[in-house]
């Protein structure tokens, strides 16, 4: 059935394409020439933002109604549309006010008017036509519309909706209320009603509707509404009706299931007299029967009832007056039965096939003794006292698709996009290759497999790589690389004294640093940049996340335990979709799922929908930048600029997003996201921040971001460009976020890895392969060294997505290991100033973290306790409550002094208060997590400076170390030999003696004169000193 | 993930933004970026003023929380005249609380000056100054009903996304005139409703934020820059970093030039003559009895406004390119949702006087004429009340005014409907307002802009017109 379903399609296509043709010309004409003018030259103050004299330009309906002076054109009359008397400027009326169009100009938007004004009625928000809508029989513009809006109210005779029952889920339904406003309820009959047998259905909150509200019916269960109360529907009666449900087969007698009744049954001694309506599954044929009475059915034919049972469905019917099979309509998803079916419907043609009836009711199944059973869940049920027209029923029929997630491919054709040769052909989006490594010239130097990557590039720019470093700078690179800590002296020795040859024992360190605890706090917070981790909400509240830590925890114990990086992926976008028999192991793919609420969010924004869709867009943002290296959200008002990323692709993606429920006060007013207990095992639980999945929503697409501007349907699948085009969207009945992270978390995926390799080769030479580590799409750079990121992306892969395993092959390399500085670096830097080909290492200057950690540690001062809640708990706490009740406490009020960041734990444990982080961190360019970092920047500026020299901070780390530095030691010559080895990784020469003891003389001498006693001056001279060393470039920055 | 690009011999643009921001100021600023302009991508184009500037820095006054329109500048009679009868036309789609019926001024209105613009009895010394100043009656802050949207929309531009303030984009435009003080300075801002989002540098270098002094939750006579007072006496301090000069010039050699190592070097010297200048641009006691008498220091309940105008004043003077001066939560608020009457005469009689100071004070330098002072709120307040006395937030319609940097003075431009509800003419919205104080110090709204997430960005996004009928 489904393959002729699709020539039929393609068929009809042809069709109306050739018939189209002229048309096309127009449209193009109008896409390529005027909107752009109109645009460029008229929007700014005739548009939706600003409607100067009250005209709108921006619409084919606003040109057509003009403004305070009329019509802006009449179509094919030049001479008397005012918009071109206004750009030509012969008259007062002048526009564009502050310039005069070019003559071509002019002369376009004259042919425009003349040849019919054509305004296509694509609704992409660019104006890029999509290829499918010439053959959709939408006609590009479908408006969803509320059953009981202005047009339709008066014809609207029933509408029962599940969702809106007051009813417990798993409760009966005694009575189900119409809110037509007609009070056409209907009743479970049994006992209520003379000869009623129906007993209440049960009412079913995640029904299998898509997983929404729904009335469950089995056999017996039946609903009627009153006889002394029927609908108004009369003579040879014109109806429509929408049902939304999902049917399952029965096996009882009779065999006709009573779907749906309108119209009392006529008494058996009147068998003439028919029902308005009766829609039944004949379970003898298989087939679903439109009936207007015993012997005058219009029916779809044999095994058409299966359509029913498959999957849920929105079926329309429509009935005009007259014969049977040529009035009457079916609709699947707004697909006609014919297109469905491929055949005409079958049936009698007597006339009339209606008769009027005054007493006509209700009923659902067994709601009348005569009638059959039926056992399905009824979702919504809609009737119409006359023949909606195609419009109006679409219209319907999308309102109702977007509420329950059933869109049919007709509904969504127009969404496809297509995509040009060069766009698709873009390096990124490619399948990742697994290349050869290059011959070398040079056999002594490569270590591995990397260097020969490297230095083919190398050989080939003639250009030497840099010696290998010594051990001390190994040492202190390393170790700051893995642990953002510098090495202990202790461990310098150690590594210096190691008889191993070199290879071996740097091997060895490497494993030591990786398996230690400080390894994950170190690339955790590498991965909290990018998934722009915070502990408050930013804006107008900045209310305290007070459970975000875990996820932070979660972060860095998957660092430490090299967790797999696609189950890493998995987790964040989709944990709680993935339940384990462990509750531990359930417990903490939940709390992962805390990727998706830590990001900002305006809560005192009225506008609520408003608040959802920022917070969306922003979860599209980190995912795509973080995850994919896109920036999708550019593609949130208009179709990306630069990569293939249209603007539908963007609202199917945030239609899965959409359908992810973040706040537990959804009926409220969505002002407190979602937190609620799990369980650890053991009878144990504790409270986590992590959405829901909600039901399942498809958005359209909203023109401009403008949510009061809505397009076509989106519906939720992946990025086409990758996916392939038009791929089929979900139809899965929860969000889609698992489908989604399937998707991205996979090697299939040509973004995925690479990208996260590039990342950790961003973590050890401070630049990615590819540059712009967060944008690899069109705009982003091109990879410095496309084999080696191949190369790499393929071991990754290959070695499980181990993390460590990559760390392994970057630091064992002879390209990392390379001295900062290289004896052809005047050469080098005429061919290659940037280093991008690895001539040298790169010297870096420490992070914000790295330098608060060092400082507290150098004073003996570190707690390097692991992960845990409590500073969090005393920002909740210390907060102003805001609502006690729900959990609700803000930080405005904490700014860097905040007495909390004087914690002496390392600097991922802070609390990260948007808008507020402590100066050692703002100041040193610590990742702003109000959006995602993949690069940080690197200042450097006086109030860094100021800092250093002048903050209690830096003063306390300082004294901390000079009173240890007194205390353990005897002579000035041996603690200023301890500060620099602790500090720089390195022993004070010659010189550093005398300049820094000569200061510490002569900083005691002048403490003494101004009055301290002998102590407190040596005490204040050493802090000076301390902290001097502190301010050297040979900490901050890392050769 | 990780880290920044790593050194190069040869001088990017961050270096030589870097360089710049650490002492070599505004004309090396400007040479270095002119000099490499050739080279650089297009959205780095040189950064010099695009056309000869009218005003050579900015003080804005922001007057947080949402001064009520209808009580200030701009006067509705008919107000009065249907006072406690219903809005006769539609509400906003969008407020923030309900409100009731309209409500007449509790003030009155008087003409002052040869314009005769007519000023409420809450601002009778800015009155007098009103030939100075053009008020503009159409602001629109589009649908920004909460204090921290409208903020933000104000000061950066948007109300929902992260974006650098104007004082940032300003001095990422322009540098800074004066090499031992920082560019752009904000004086009491509140920590609330966007916090230091209002004042910062979001993507544009961490160079550009506004260097706060005191914060709007404190005493702002006890307000200082952070970190420029050492505990060390300073001969000893200059002996420090001169030990620390020497090392770090020791550390340089036998490495390739790096322009960071450099620059750092450089920010130490910065710091110290910052350490010395502060303090002279801060010390108010350095001016005469009169010129603090003029201000309402050291009287109540003027003395804290009066401060932080003064300062912004002498800030402005020692070439501060943008200052902005706040009146702003909690401790000055004008969110006046009940007790109008007492919250708006309370926060006028604290903020009058210092402003019309400043007007006066700056005028008599003559430097009135190249410094642009901006009077602005995050939104107006509603003609209708909310309860019996009081109104809520209103970003429909509302005054702002300005004076001085080439504006032209005793105008009113733009109008209001009869209640004071809507725009009627000449709406000005946040990007327009943005694009004229651009405008005013030489730069074309449209050419500034940065290179950030795969697009250009810039202060007034896709629109914003430059309000040419204010301008002299």
């Amino acid at each position: 059935m489904h393959r002729s379903v699709m020539v039929l399609f393609v068929g009809c296509w042809l069709a109306v394409a050739a018939n189209q043709l002229c048309a096309d010309e127009r449209d193009d004409f109008f896409e390529k020439r005027i909107r752009p003018l109109l645009a460029n030259h008229c929007w700014k103050c005739h548009s939706a933002k600003r409607t100067e004299g009250g005209l709108r330009l921006d619409s084919s309906a606003g040109v057509r109604k003009g403004g305070d002076s009329g019509p802006a054109i009449r179509p094919k009359n030049v001479q008397r549309s005012l918009l071109i008397t206004a750009v030509r400027q012969t008259t007062e009326l002048k526009m564009p006010p502050e310039s005069k169009l070019s003559s071509k100009d002019v002369a376009a938007l004259e042919k425009w008017v003349k040849t019919g004004a054509t305004w296509p009625a694509s609704v992409s928000a660019t104006g890029k036509q999509p290829v499918a809508a010439r053959g959709s029989n939408d006609g590009g513009g479908v408006e969803t519309r509320m059953p009981n809006d202005a047009q339709l109210a008066d014809a609207l005779q029933l509408w029962l909706k599940a969702d809106s029952l007051a009813v417990d889920d798993g409760s009966p339904i005694h009575v189900w209320p119409d809110q037509s406003g007609r009070g056409h309820d209907l009743s479970a009959t049994a006992g209520v009603r003379k000869n009623g047998v129906g007993t209440a259905p049960t009412l079913v909150a995640r029904s299998r509707v898509n997983g929404r509200a729904a009335a469950r019916f089995v056999a017996g269960n039946g609903l009627a509404g009153s006889p002394d109360h029927p609908l108004d529907i009369h003579g040879d009666a014109a109806l429509t009706i929408f049902l939304v449900g999902r049917w399952t087969p029965l096996e009882t007698q009779p065999p006709y299931d009573n779907v749906l009744m309108i119209g009392n049954p006529a008494a058996p001694a009147n068998p003439m007299k028919p029902w308005a309506a009766y829609l039944e599954i004949d379970r003898g044929a298989d087939s679903f029967d439109f009936a207007g009475g015993w012997t005058h059915d219009a029916m779809l034919g044999r095994g058409s009832a299966k359509l029913l049972y498959d999957a849920p469905r929105i079926i329309t019917v429509t009935k005009s007056p007259g014969p049977m099979t040529a009035g009457t309509r079916f609709f699947f998803e707004g697909r006609s039965s014919v297109d469905v079916l491929g055949r005409e419907l079958q049936g009698s043609v007597a006339v009339p096939d209606i008769q009027h009836r005054d007493d006509i009711g209700v009923s659902i199944g067994k709601g009348v003794s005569s009638s059959g059973a039926v056992s399905g869940d009824y979702a919504e049920i809609i009737v119409y006292n006359r023949v909606l027209t195609d419009a109006e029923c679409r219209g319907v029929e999308h309102h109702l698709a977007v509420k329950y997630g059933l869109l049919s491919p007709q509904m969504i054709a127009h969404s496809t996009q297509r995509f040009s040769d060069e766009e698709k052909s873009h390096w990124a989006f490619q399948p990742v290759a697994d290349p050869r490594p290059p011959q070398v010239k040079n056999h002594g130097w490569p270590r591995n497999v990397v260097d020969q990557f490297v230095l083919a590039k190398l050989e080939a720019a003639s250009l030497p790589p840099a010696p290998r470093a010594n051990r001390r700078s190994l040492i202190r690179r390393a170790t700051f690389d893995l642990t953002g800590l510098p090495p202990s002296p202790r461990d310098i020795d150690a590594f210096l004294s190691d008889a191993a040859p070199d290879g071996l024992a740097f091997s060895r360190l490497v494993d030591r640093l990786l398996a230690s605890p400080q390894y994950g706090e170190r690339w955790g917070r590498h991965w909290l940049d990018v998934v722009r981790y915070a502990d408050t909400t930013a804006n107008d509240g900045n209310f305290v996340m007070r459970y975000a830590f875990r996820y932070r925890d979660y972060v860095v114990d998957s660092l430490n335990r090299d967790r797999p990086y696609d189950q890493f992926l998995m987790h964040q976008l989709s944990g709680d979709l993935l339940p384990h028999g462990d509750p531990q192991v359930s417990a903490e793919r939940i709390i992962a799922t805390g990727f998706l609420m830590v990001g900002p969010k305006a809560l005192a924004e009225t506008d609520k929908e408003q608040v959802r869709m920022d917070i969306v867009d922003e979860q599209i943002d980190v995912t795509g930048r973080a995850m994919l290296g896109l920036t999708i959200s550019c593609a949130r008002c208009h179709d990306h600029k630069f990569d293939p990323i249209p603007t539908v692709d963007y609202y199917s993606l945030a239609g899965i997003f959409r359908s992810t429920e973040m706040f537990s006060d959804l009926v409220r007013n969505a002002s407190k996201w979602m937190e609620y207990d799990i369980s650890i095992g053991g009878g144990t639980t504790i409270p986590v921040m992590a959405p829901k999945d909600g039901s399942p929503t498809h958005l359209r697409i909203h023109l401009r971001g403008n949510r009061f501007r809505l397009g076509k349907l989106a519906p939720r699948r992946f990025l086409q460009v990758l996916a392939g085009e038009g791929h089929d969207p979900l139809t899965t009945a929860s969000s889609g976020r698992l489908e989604l992270a399937r998707w991205i978390a996979s090697e299939q995926n040509p973004l995925t890895a690479r990208v996260m390799v590039n990342r950790i080769w961003q973590g050890h030479f401070g630049r990615g392969l590819v540059g712009t580590s967060g944008n690899f799409g069109i705009r982003g750079g091109r990879p410095s060294h496309p084999k080696l990121l191949d190369w790499l992306a393929t071991r990754f892969v290959e070695s499980g997505w181990s993390v460590k395993s990559m760390h392994r092959l970057i630091l064992n390399s002879a390209t990392w290991q390379q001295d900062s500085r290289s004896p052809a670096a005047a050469r080098a830097a005429t061919i290659d100033a940037d280093n991008r080909l690895l001539w040298k290492s790169p010297r870096r200057r420490l992070d914000a973290e790295e330098i608060r950690d060092s400082l507290l540690l150098f004073g003996n001062g570190l707690d390097t306790r692991i992960g845990g809640g409590e500073l969090v708990m005393r920002l909740y706490n210390e907060g102003e409550f805001v609502d006690k009740k729900r959990g609700v406490s803000s930080a405005s009020k904490v700014n860097s002094t905040w007495a909390g960041f004087d914690s002496r734990r390392r600097s991922i444990y802070l609390p990260v208060v948007r808008n507020g982080q402590p100066d050692v961190l703002a100041l040193f360019d610590v990742a702003d997590a109000n959006a995602v970092t993949p690069v940080r920047n690197e200042t450097t500026v006086a109030s860094q400076a100021a800092f250093l020299l002048n903050s209690d901070f830096a003063g306390k780390q300082a004294s901390s170390l000079a009173v240890d530095l007194i205390a353990s030691f005897n002579t000035d010559a041996k603690r200023l030999d301890v500060a620099f080895q602790r500090v720089l990784g390195r022993e004070p020469t010659l010189t550093d003696q005398k300049e820094f003891l000569g200061f510490l003389s002569q900083a005691q001498q002048t403490r003494s004169t101004a009055g301290s006693t002998a102590d407190k001056a040596q005490n204040a001279a050493w802090t000076q000193t301390c902290q001097t060393i502190f301010c050297l470039n040979g900490f901050l920055y890392v050769e | 993930m990780p880290r920044s690009t790593s050194s190069t011999s040869s001088l990017s643009r961050r270096a030589a933004l870097q360089t710049a921001a650490c002492g070599f100021g505004h004309v090396a600023l400007l040479g270095l970026l002119a000099n490499e302009s050739n080279a650089a991508p297009k959205s780095l184009s040189a950064r010099s003023p695009h056309f000869v500037p009218r005003a050579r820095r900015v003080i804005f006054l922001f007057m947080h929380g949402g001064v009520s329109h209808v009580d200030s500048f701009d006067p509705k009679p008919k107000l009065a005249e249907l006072n406690g009868k219903p809005v006769p036309i539609p509400k906003p789609k969008f407020e923030f609380a309900a409100t009731g019926n309209l409500l007449q001024s509790p003030w009155k209105f008087k003409k002052y000056g040869q314009s005769g613009i007519e000023v409420s009895d809450l601002f009778p010394r800015i009155g007098s100054c009103v030939d100075d100043i053009c008020v503009i009656r159409s602001m629109e802050n589009g649908n920004q009903v909460s204090h921290g949207p409208a903020a933000l929309a104000l000061n950066t531009g948007d109300g929902v996304f992260m974006r650098p303030s104007m004082g940032a984009w300003i001095l990422y435009g322009l540098g800074s005139e004066n090499e031992n003080l920082p560019g752009f300075v904000t004086l009491a801002p509140s920590n609330y409703h966007g916090g230091a989002q209002n004042y910062g540098s979001a993507f544009l270098p961490a160079a550009f934020q506004g260097t706060r002094i005191g914060d709007g939750s404190s005493r702002f006579k006890d307000a200082r820059f952070s970190y420029l007072t050492s505990s060390s006496p300073v001969e000893l301090q200059r002996q420090q970093l001169d030990v620390l000069r020497r090392a770090n010039e020791r550390h340089q050699l036998g490495r390739e030039s790096d322009s960071r190592l450099e620059a750092r070097i450089q920010s130490f010297e910065l710091t110290f003559r910052m350490q010395m200048a502060a303090p002279g641009v801060t010390d108010l006691t350095r001016e005469s009895k009169a010129t603090l008498n003029l201000y309402g220091i050291n009287q109540e309940p003027t003395d804290e406004y009066g401060r932080i105008c003064l300062l912004a004043r002498r800030m402005s003077e020692a070439g501060v390119r943008f200052v902005q001066a706040n009146f702003s939560y909690p401790r000055n608020y004008w969110d006046a949702h009940g007790g109008l009457r007492n919250n708006h005469t309370t926060n006028a009689a604290k903020a009058d006087q210092p402003i019309a100071a400043l007007l006066t004070d700056l005028k008599r330098r003559g430097l009135l004429e190249e410094t642009l002072v901006v009077w602005g709120t995050e939104f107006g307040r509603t003609p209708a009340a909310q309860g019996s006395d009081g109104r809520d937030h209103h970003p429909h319609a509302f005054s702002m005014w300005m004076a001085g940097g080439g504006i032209k003075g005793g105008m009113i431009h733009g109008q209001t409907d009869e209640f004071g509800y809507y725009v009627a003419r000449d709406k000005v919205i946040m990007h327009d307002l943005q694009a004229t104080i651009l405008h005013q110090l030489g730069l074309d709204h449209t050419q500034l802009t940065y290179q950030h997430a795969g697009r250009e960005f810039r202060l007034t996004d896709v629109d914003g017109d430059v309000v040419k009928k204010i301008v002299g």
